[in-house]
C-alpha cells in the first residue's frame, strides 16, 4: 500500500471506528486506536511498517497542533485563577507515580538506574489522548479547566525529570571522552531542551502576532497558525529541541501577546479533525498487542503502582482545595492514559542506555498498550460521573454506571 | 498596530518594550546555546586496511618502540576480527520522538572468525540481539546465527558466512610473558595495541596493556599471527581460545541448544510439610521478562518438580530442562505460601534469557550452567 492510499484507508476506517464506538458508548479516541491495532502490522497489516515510518511527520504535526491549543492555558489572567491548585496536584501526582514505580520496581529486584528511568516514564499523562475525549464531550467544568492545564505541566515536568535523571546516570556510566565531557553534554542537553525549546516557541509566537495583523481572512489566519506551527515541531528537530515544549511555548506566547490569539488558535479547528484521526489510527497501528502477553510480573507490578500513584496523587493534590468532592474522587481517572511521549522517552533510553532498552521497551510498550485502551475509557467515566460532560448521547444514569464493563 | 483596543492592554505581554526584550531573550537564548552545543560524541566508522595500517604503526611506535614486528602482526591479523552491528533505533513510535532516530555505531573488535563459518564471541559483546550483523575488516556485513552458547564463561558462537581466512589457532596454552596483540577493526586509532600475558590462573590468564582496546569479544593474537585468547567482559576477563573454541563448536555440531526458564536459585533448608527432605528449590531471583516471570513465578517460591523430574539439585534441574527443551511447554510444581501448585512455562533459549538478565541487570542465571 503506498502512503497516500495508506492515509486514505486510516481516515475511512477512524471514520467507522468512530460511528461504532458512539454505538457502544465508548470515547472515539477507543475506536480510533482500536482500528489502528486492526489495521496496522500486527494483525491485518492493511498500514505497515514502512508507512508508519513515513507517516510518521503527521503524527508529530498533528501533536504540535494539540500542545499549541493546550498553551492557551497559560494565558496570564486566566491561569492565575487555577495556576497554583494545578501546580500542586501536578507535582502531586507525578511525584506519587514516580515515588511508588520506582520503590515497587526495585523491591522487585530491578537494578537502580533501570527502576528510575521507568520511574520517570511512568510520570508521563497523555495530552493528545486526554484532550480528544474532552473535546469529543464538550467538557466543562472545575475538573476539565485544571485538567488542560495540568496535561501541559505534567509533560514539562516529566521532560525535566528525564533530563535530570538521564543527566544523573550518565554521570556515573563509564564515558569514552571522560567524566566532565560527560557531565557537560548532559547538563547542557536538559537546559537546551528547556529554554531552548521555550525561547523558539516564544520568538516565533512573537513574530506570529506581528504577522496577524496581516492575515485578516479566516484562510490567512489558518495558513499562518498552521505555518507557525509546523515551524515550531520542524526547528525543533533541527535544532534538538523538544517540539512539545517549544509548541506550548508558542501557544502561551500567542494567548498572552495577541489580541488576534483567539482567532489565530480558532483557525486551526476546521483543519483538526482529519490529522487527529490519522495521529490515533497511527498510534494504534503502532500498539503491539502481543507485548502485553511477555507482561510478566514486574511488569504488572509496573502497572498497578502507576495507576495507583496517579489516582492517589491527584487525591491528595486536591485535599483542602475549593472543589467539589466528586472531582476529588475522579480526577486522577483521568491521568492515567499514556502514549506517545513515554514512547518517545523510551527511543531516548534505547539511544543513550542501550543495556537497559530490552527491558524498558518491554514494560512501557506493553504498559502503554494497556493504558491506551483503558485511559480514555476512564476519562469518559470521570467525566459523567462529574456531570461534566455536555453532550450526552443518552439518558445520564446509563451512562454513569458500568460503562467499564466493556473495558476489554 | 496604531488602533490598539482596550482588551488588548490587559494582555501579559502588550507593552512594545516586554515585546522587544523578550524576543531578545529567546534570540539570545537560542544562539548562546546552540553556540556553547557540545560536539557529539565521536563515532567510529570503517577504515580500509590501507588507511587503518599507518594509523596502528603510528600507535605501536608510540606505545612500545622496543619491539619489532608489532605493527606489522596487527595488520596481519586484523583480516580475522570482525565489528557487531547494533539494531538501529526504531522510528518514532506515536510520533513524539524529538531526537531524530540513529543508529548506534558498531561494536569494534567484538569477535573473531575462529573456523571458515563460526565467529566465536561473548554475551557482553551482543547488543540485544542472539543473532546480530557482524562487519569484517573489510567492510562486508553479513548476518549470522546464534549457534551454541557457554552460560559458565558467557562464549557465544554465531554461524555466519565464510570470508574465506582463517587464523591458525595456538596449540600451547598461554604462558607468563607471550606478547599479544590485539586487533580491532573499525576501531580508528586504536586498532592494535601490544600487550602481554601478566598471570595465568586456572582457566583464566591476564593480560596487561591493552588499555581501553580491552572489550568484550576482542581475540588477541601471537606476534606469529595465531589465535591465542579473546576477551570474554567488560572487566576484562581473558580466556584462551583452543578449548573454548572445541567445546562450542562440538555444541555447535550436536545442534544442542541450552534451555531456561530464568531463575537463579538456592538449596532449601526449611523443612516443608508434605514434602520429601532434599526436594525444591528456593527461587532467589526471576529474570525480568524471562519464561519464569511470563509464567508469574516470584522470588521466593519453591519449586519442587519441573515436569516428571523431582528437583533435589541443580543438575535435576539442568536435566529436566534439556529434556523439555526450548519451546517446549513444561508444568513447574511450586510451593507458595502453604500449599503447592502447579505452573505452566516455556523455557527459552538460554542466549535469550541471559540477554534479558544482563540488560536488567540481575543475577546471573545459575540454572543453566553445564
Amino acid at each position: 500500500v503506498n502512503e497516500v492510499l495508506s492515509v486514505g484507508l486510516i481516515l475511512m476506517s477512524a471514520l467507522l471506528a468512530g460511528h461504532l464506538a458512539q454505538l457502544v458508548r465508548v470515547p472515539e479516541v477507543t475506536g480510533y486506536l482500536l482500528v489502528g491495532i486492526l489495521i496496522g502490522p500486527s494483525s491485518l497489516d492493511l498500514i505497515s511498517h514502512d508507512n508508519i515510518t513515513t507517516l510518521g511527520f503527521l503524527s508529530e504535526v498533528a501533536l504540535g497542533l494539540i500542545l499549541f491549543n493546550i498553551g492557551v492555558i497559560f494565558e496570564a489572567s486566566n491561569f492565575r485563577l487555577v495556576g497554583r491548585s494545578v501546580v500542586r496536584v501536578t507535582l502531586w501526582e507525578a511525584t506519587l507515580a514516580f515515588v511508588l514505580v520506582f520503590l515497587v520496581l526495585s523491591a522487585s529486584g530491578l537494578t537502580l538506574p533501570l527502576a528510575l528511568l521507568l520511574a520517570v516514564v511512568a510520570m508521563e499523562t497523555a495530552p493528545a489522548t486526554t484532550l480528544m475525549v474532552l473535546n469529543e464531550y464538550d467538557a466543562r467544568g472545575p475538573m476539565t479547566d485544571r485538567l488542560l492545564a495540568m496535561l501541559a505541566l505534567n509533560n514539562l515536568y516529566v521532560l525535566v525529570m528525564f533530563g535530570v535523571v538521564s543527566a544523573g546516570l550518565v554521570v556515573t556510566q563509564p564515558a569514552e571522552d571522560g567524566w566532565l565531557a560527560a557531565v557537560y553534554r548532559a547538563t547542557h542537553g536538559l537546559l537546551w531542551t528547556t529554554f531552548g525549546s521555550v525561547a523558539l516557541g516564544t520568538l516565533l509566537g512573537l513574530l506570529m502576532d506581528i504577522l496577524a495583523s496581516r492575515a485578516k481572512e479566516a484562510g490567512e489566519a489558518m495558513i499562518l497558525s498552521a505555518g507557525a506551527v509546523l515551524i515550531a515541531v520542524g526547528a525543533s528537530r533541527a535544532l534538538g529541541l523538544s517540539p512539545l515544549i517549544s509548541t506550548l511555548a508558542l501557544g502561551a506566547t500567542v494567548a498572552n501577546a495577541s489580541r488576534h490569539g483567539d482567532r489565530l488558535l480558532r483557525a486551526l479547528g476546521r483543519a483538526d479533525p482529519p490529522l487527529y484521526a490519522a495521529f490515533f489510527v497511527l498510534a494504534g497501528a503502532e500498539l503491539v498487542p502481543a507485548s502485553v502477553l511477555g507482561l510478566g510480573a514486574i511488569g504488572g507490578a509496573y502497572i498497578a503502582a502507576r495507576a495507583s500513584g496517579k489516582i492517589v496523587g491527584a487525591r491528595i493534590g486536591l485535599r483542602g482545595q475549593d472543589v467539589p468532592p466528586v472531582v476529588r474522587r475522579h480526577l486522577g481517572l483521568c491521568l492515567v492514559s499514556s502514549s506517545s511521549l513515554a514512547v518517545g522517552l523510551t527511543i531516548q533510553i534505547r539511544a543513550a542506555f542501550p543495556a537497559y532498552a530490552t527491558t524498558v521497551t518491554g514494560i512501557v510498550l506493553a504498559a502503554v498498550v494497556i493504558f491506551e485502551i483503558i485511559g480514555p475509557l476512564l476519562t469518559r467515566r470521570a467525566l459523567f460521573a462529574t456531570g461534566e460532560a455536555q453532550t450526552l448521547p443518552e439518558p445520564l444514569h446509563e451512562a454513569t454506571d458500568g460503562d467499564l464493563s466493556i473495558a476489554p | 498596530v496604531t488602533n490598539r483596543d482596550s482588551r488588548d492592554d490587559r494582555k501579559l505581554l502588550a507593552a512594545p518594550a516586554v515585546r522587544v526584550g523578550l524576543a531578545a531573550l529567546s534570540a539570545a537564548v537560542l544562539i548562546v546555546g546552540a553556540l556553547v552545543a557540545p560536539r557529539a560524541t565521536p563515532t567510529t566508522i570503517p577504515v580500509s586496511e590501507e588507511r587503518a595500517a599507518p594509523l596502528i604503526e603510528e600507535q605501536v611506535r608510540e606505545v612500545v618502540r622496543p619491539f619489532d614486528g608489532i605493527a606489522d602482526a596487527a595488520t596481519r591479523v586484523q583480516i580475522y576480527g570482525v565489528a557487531i552491528e547494533r539494531p538501529p533505533s526504531t522510528p518514532p513510535a506515536g510520533g513524539t520522538d524529538f531526537l531524530a532516530p540513529r543508529t548506534d555505531p558498531p561494536l569494534p573488535g567484538a569477535g573473531v572468525y575462529v573456523t571458515e563459518r563460526f565467529v566465536l564471541t561473548s554475551l557482553d559483546a551482543l547488543d540485544e540481539l542472539s543473532n546480530p550483523r557482524v562487519i569484517a575488516a573489510d567492510g562486508t556485513t553479513l548476518d549470522t546465527r546464534a549457534a551454541a552458547y557457554d552460560p559458565s564463561t558467557g562464549l557465544v558462537l554465531l554461524e555466519t558466512a565464510s570470508i574465506g581466512q582463517v587464523p591458525p589457532v595456538a596449540a600451547a596454552p598461554p604462558q607468563v610473558g607471550t606478547l599479544v596483540v590485539a586487533a580491532a577493526p573499525h576501531a580508528r586509532g586504536a586498532g592494535a595495541r601490544p600487550a602481554f600475558v601478566s598471570a595465568v590462573d586456572g582457566p583464566n590468564i591476564a593480560v596487561e596493556g591493552l588499555g581501553p582496546v580491552a572489550r568484550p569479544g576482542l581475540p588477541l593474537f601471537t606476534l606469529d599471527g595465531a589465535l591465542l585468547a579473546i576477551v570474554v567482559d567488560r572487566a576484562g576477563r581473558t580466556l584462551p581460545i583452543q578449548p573454548m573454541r572445541d567445546r562450542l563448536l562440538a555444541r555447535a555440531a550436536a545442534g544442542e541448544r541450552l534451555a531456561s526458564i530464568g531463575v537463579s536459585w538456592e538449596p532449601r533448608r526449611e523443612p516443608l510439610k508434605g514434602v520429601a527432605d532434599g526436594v525444591g528449590l528456593i527461587v532467589t531471583s526471576v529474570v525480568p521478562r524471562g519464561p519464569a516471570d511470563v509464567a508469574l513465578l516470584v522470588a521466593g517460591d519453591v519449586v519442587l518438580a519441573l515436569g516428571d523430574v523431582e528437583l533435589a539439585s541443580g543438575d535435576d534441574l539442568r536435566r529436566a530442562l534439556q529434556t523439555v527443551g526450548v519451546g517446549g511447554e513444561a508444568t513447574v510444581r511450586v510451593w507458595r505460601r502453604g500449599r503447592s501448585r502447579d505452573i505452566r512455562v516455556t523455557p527459552q533459549p538460554a542466549l535469550e534469557v541471559a540477554l534479558l538478565a544482563r540488560d536488567a541487570g540481575v543475577a546471573a542465571v545459575q540454572e543453566s550452567k553445564p
